[in-house]
């Protein structure tokens, strides 16, 4: 009999009868108590009538009344109890000599004496049982209170202890054999739920290892022939190597833009699949918004100048963000080689920050004259290799990551990324900056 | 200057080797593996060291680890590595001026070099 349901029904069914029990005892013995106290006074009743009717008689004043009165008493005195107490009466009614009520009081006094120590007896009983029902109802609760604080409370605070290490990561695999009761048996189901998790939580860092195991291989794997490839290709190209016919030097061209488009690829590739494995850890820092944006501009005038289209900026300066500032530069790159890819030569790209549109939020925005893109693909653009359709004259050939690696990225700053755009209008793209300060307060906005 | 080019791959090297020589017109001693790179490092007679990451027997990250271990002051040492971002490379930034990502340009990787260095000698100084 381990269990607590079973132990606890047992406890209690001992408790409630002896509670009962004792509580009954105290009542019979408080009824008996009472019964013989109106037998007492019954019987002084008695002996105050029978000489109030000696009394009445003497008097000669009988009436209808009295003839009822003596009826009563006739019928009273028959259940009375020993039988010489009925027989005194009786003689006292039928004629009330004063011998006859001596013989009367004499034999009431009798029977008092008789009642007073029985009395005494019930009321000591009665006493001593209504006190041992009181004692057993304190004692057993306070038992069964203790019970279930001993039993009950300590081994589920245990559990709930254990399962606090369990979420802290501080999980021991020491415990105690749980009891053979209920929550023994919910320690060990805990106990195994743990366990099962932590086995799990073991496979997948193995399987985390041997993707970043897979992917350190296939960065090196893949770069390593590329590299003598461009390298050759480059050398070659250029002439040092020794003058080479025109049609060479055009082919030599085309193999170098393609070897240049697949290393962009797997060097896109490899980021993406590094950043959604988590190897990438953020090293966030404050940056100005200033630095932030000059740095990137700086890295794409080349590009622009090829492509003749002018960077911008508006409402940029005068923010600090906490950001990985690499990671968010590779962001603003990818948008705004986007923007330039597809703007008409001649025109301009627009960098803004806005910070009141949404409250708690700072707005780095991208704005481009370009075709704009179909609300249909206005999703789909942030997805792996997708291209929005009817790409007109691209400058440079894409692999559909760029935005991919920039909404991650976002993603992972704990920000979101999206465009707004109507096809032939341009295009907004836009990205949101959870902390960020003003510079010139040095105020703390908005902190995640 | 005087390079010493320590890599393993001799499609590699060669093409860094004709880089260096063709276009930078410096003087170039290729090894192919950590020892040799590591003792040829302690000499002393090299300008700039340009260590692969990955290669057989010792990695780059070793031959760097061994050469601190000594305590030798060797030539500024750039890193080329497949790999720019994983942890080594940033567990020895102080230890080397920079690092060249592969594939590089051949025709760019003088001009690169000198940039290292240039702004190596700034922070020095800065
Ligand atoms: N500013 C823009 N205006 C019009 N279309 C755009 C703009 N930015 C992106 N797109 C559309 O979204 C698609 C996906 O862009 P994404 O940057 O992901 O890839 P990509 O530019 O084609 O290649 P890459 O990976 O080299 O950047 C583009 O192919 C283009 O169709
Ligand atoms: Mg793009």
């Amino acid at each position: 009999m381990k269990s607590i349901r079973a132990r606890l029904l047992v406890i209690s069914a001992i408790c409630l009868s002896i509670v009962v029990a004792s509580g009954f005892l105290t009542f019979a013995s408080f009824e008996q108590f009472s019964q013989l106290n109106s037998d007492l006074a019954q019987s002084y009743d008695l002996v105050d009538a029978m000489i109030a009717y000696k009394y009445k008689s003497l008097s000669g004043n009988t009436s209808q009344k009295t003839d009822k009165w003596i009826q009563n008493w006739r019928v009273r005195a028959k259940k009375l109890q020993p039988e010489f107490r009925a027989d005194a009466v009786k003689a006292v009614l039928k004629n009330p000599s004063t011998k006859n009520l001596r013989f009367l009081s004499r034999s009431e006094n009798e029977y008092r004496s008789y009642l007073h120590p029985l009395i005494d007896y019930f009321s000591r009983r009665a006493k001593f049982f209504g006190s041992l029902t009181v004692a057993s109802t304190l004692f057993f609760s306070f038992g069964l209170l203790f019970y279930v604080l001993l039993y009950l409370f300590a081994p589920l605070r245990d559990l709930s202890k254990r399962m606090e290490e369990f979420v802290h990561n501080r999980y021991s695999y020491e415990f105690a054999v749980p009891e053979p009761n209920e929550i023994g048996e919910l320690q060990s189901a805990f106990d195994r739920m743990a366990q099962q998790v932590l086995g799990q939580i073991e496979e997948l860092k193995s399987l985390d290892k041997a993707k970043s195991d897979f992917l350190s291989i296939a960065s090196h794997e893949l770069r390593t022939p590329l590299t003598s490839i461009k390298g050759s290709l480059a050398l070659l190209n250029s002439g040092i190597m020794g003058k080479i016919t025109e049609s060479a030097q055009n082919l030599m061209t085309i193999a170098l833009d393609e070897t240049d488009r697949l290393i962009r690829l797997i060097n896109e590739l490899l980021d993406l699949a590094k950043i959604e494995a988590r190897q990438f850890p953020l090293h966030p820092a404050w940056i100005s918004s200033h630095d932030l944006i000059s740095n990137t501009f700086q890295r794409l005038s080349g590009f622009c100048q090829t492509a003749q289209v002018r960077l911008e900026h508006a409402d940029t300066d005068g923010y600090e963000l906490y950001v990985d500032s690499d990671r968010i530069q590779q962001v603003l790159t990818n948008l705004l080689s986007n923007a330039v890819k597809y703007s008409p030569k001649g025109q301009a790209v627009t960098v803004k920050i806005v910070c009141d549109a949404e409250p708690g939020e700072l707005t780095v925005e991208v704005h481009d004259k370009g075709r704009g893109i179909a609300p249909e693909d206005q999703a789909l653009i942030f997805e792996k290799f997708r291209q929005a359709s009817s790409p007109q004259n691209p400058l440079v050939k894409g692999t559909g990551l760029g935005l991919a690696i920039a909404k991650t990225l976002v993603e992972q700053h704990g920000g979101t990324i999206g465009v707004r755009s109507r096809p032939g209008d341009g295009s907004t793209f836009y990205f949101t900056v959870p902390k960020w300060r003003r510079t010139a307060n040095a105020q703390l906005r908005a902190v995640v | 200057m005087n390079i010493l080019l320590c890599e393993d791959d001799p499609n590699i090297a060669t093409i860094a080797r004709l880089a260096l020589e063709h276009v930078g017109h410096h003087q170039v001693t290729w090894v192919a593996d950590g020892n040799a790179a590591k003792s040829n490092a302690m000499t002393g007679q090299f300008d700039v060291i340009l260590l692969d990451e990955m290669m057989p027997h010792k990695s780059g990250a070793d031959v760097c680890n061994e050469i601190r271990q000594l305590g030798q002051p060797t030539a500024p040492i750039i890193f080329l590595s497949a790999n720019p971002q994983t942890a080594r490379v940033e567990e020895f930034r102080p230890m080397t001026v920079g690092y060249i990502a592969k594939p590089f340009d051949p025709l760019q990787l003088c001009s690169q070099i000198e940039n290292i260095l240039s702004s190596a000698v700034n922070n020095k100084a800065g």
